[in-house]
């Protein structure tokens, strides 16, 4: 079992406390001392009566026990409950390596500030002394004054992923909140000969109204738009819809976003709403944008998923829960 | 022109490098420049002479920006006081006005937005005291 355990990915096991050789005990205290393993739940199977065997299992480290005879709906049941300790768990330390790294980068971007100020402001009293006469020079220092500029935006777009900020909640309907968007992509999207369908039917949508931070929503709406815009080579289209849709027994909108642009192939999929993850080159995004549109999502209470087909096209779907639906 | 006084200003900020740059920039502008590198250096510097502006930086140890803004004030209440911070959340932003900042430059900046926060500040006008 130690063997198959270091040879693959292994999510759960359940062992049996009588074995030959390496008995279940010897195998839970082995693991749970590994730290590459220590995070996998052990269910151990203790005979009947066998109180000190389950003590001593526990002890050791084992998530949980079944006593024997057990029914097979109940070794389930056990694995379920297991599988989604572990899932908390692994939420809880995502959440917890999150905080940290926005502290970090919160006290490194107020670090970076004071020198980048103190190099632009050098740099644009040089360009405007006038002394310099070697235009090759004048270009250097130029040169100095908009990289440092560059920082500077980075900089910005950091502290302002790291800081909380208030959020002002307002209601909206579905249609006015679209449009706002659409208002503000269609230019981007004229430039670059690019259609944008929307597909929304105001009667499926009657009665659905959010509570939102309407900025911060509209923001993340433009994320996506503007990312399948990117895609897109021109003369082509996409398709934003909306729809009223129950999830969770929660009234609520979803929102797809549609490009046919390359797709995104699978070993990167996983990886596009994780902070600083680009595919863009360099000087050309940060790799937030997906990141702080998952943020915002789930701190409004909503989902974000996305499905992917290389060659084909991306579809993200957005989710958010409805304020309120009247019957009318 | 030629003859009139040189405007004066308090620099307020803990990091030399700024500091520097900034004596730099605005002595290069015809002011004359008092730096202080921390909020109680520019309380003395205060009490000892007067400005006719003070810019101050919001993040020091010690005195930040806003107890600096508030207790120069209490020595010079029509000081108009521009602060630069790296970081201006709506919060803070406001608590600026309410104690009478001048101003709010936010950091990194451009000459250009500086000089026009400071010149608006110069041309502001001030009841005599």
């Amino acid at each position: 079992a130690l063997n198959q355990v270091k040879a693959g990915r292994i999510s759960l096991i359940v062992s049996d406390i009588m074995m030959p050789e390496m008995d279940g005990l010897e195998l839970v205290s082995r693991l749970k001392k590994d730290r590459d393993f220590q995070h996998i739940p052990i269910i151990l199977l203790t005979a009947k009566v066998s109180q000190e065997e389950l003590v001593m299992g526990l002890t050791v480290g084992a998530d949980d026990y079944l006593p024997k005879p057990f029914g097979p709906a109940e070794l389930r049941a056990r694995i379920r409950a297991a599988l989604r300790l572990r899932e908390i768990q692994e939420q809880l330390i995502q959440a917890s390596k999150m905080a940290a790294m926005g502290s970090l980068i919160a006290g490194l971007s107020h670090e970076l500030n004071n020198p980048l100020a103190a190099i632009s402001m050098n740099a644009e009293l040089l360009l405007r002394a006038r002394k310099i006469d070697d235009p090759k020079l004048i270009k250097s220092v130029e040169t100095i004054r908009i990289q440092t500029e560059r920082c500077a935006r980075l900089v910005r777009a950091l502290l302002d992923f790291s800081l909380q900020k208030p959020v002002k909640m307002e209601l909206i309907v579905p249609s006015v909140l679209l449009e706002r968007v659409m208002e503000l992509v269609s230019p981007l999207a004229r430039r670059k000969d690019i259609e944008i369908k929307m597909e929304m039917s105001a009667q499926k949508l009657e009665g659905i109204i959010l509570r939102v931070c309407i900025q911060e929503i509209e923001t993340a709406l433009i994320n996506l738009v503007s990312n399948a815009l990117g895609v897109t080579s021109a003369g082509g289209s996409i398709l934003i819809k909306a729809e009223a849709k129950k999830r969770e027994e929660r009234e609520g909108l979803e929102i797809s976003v549609i490009d046919t642009g390359q797709g995104i192939s699978a070993d990167v999929l996983p990886y596009i709403f994780d902070p600083f993850f680009t595919t863009k080159p360099p000087g050309e995004g940060i790799g937030l944008g997906l990141s702080l549109t998952r943020k915002t999502v789930e701190s409004h209470g909503g989902f974000i998923s996305v499905e992917s087909e290389e060659g084909i096209g991306t579809s993200f779907r957005l989710w958010l829960p409805a304020e309120a639906r009247r019957n009318s | 022109m030629m003859n009139a006084p040189k405007r004066k200003v308090l620099v307020i900020d803990d990091d030399p490098a700024i500091l520097e740059t900034l004596e730099l920039v605005l002595s290069q502008q015809d002011l004359e420049v008092t730096k202080a590198d921390s909020g109680m250096a520019a309380v003395e510097a205060a009490k000892r002479g007067s400005f006719d502006i003070a810019i101050t930086d919001f993040k020091m140890p010690g005195m930040n920006g806003l107890d600096t803004l508030a207790a120069l004030k209490k020595i010079a209440p029509l000081l108009p006081v521009i602060v630069i911070t790296g970081f201006a959340t709506e919060n803070t932003a406001s608590e600026f006005k309410r104690l009478g900042a001048f101003g709010l430059i936010r950091k990194p900046f451009a000459l250009d937005d500086l000089f026009a926060v400071v010149n608006k500040a110069l041309q502001s006008p001030r009841v005599a005291t």
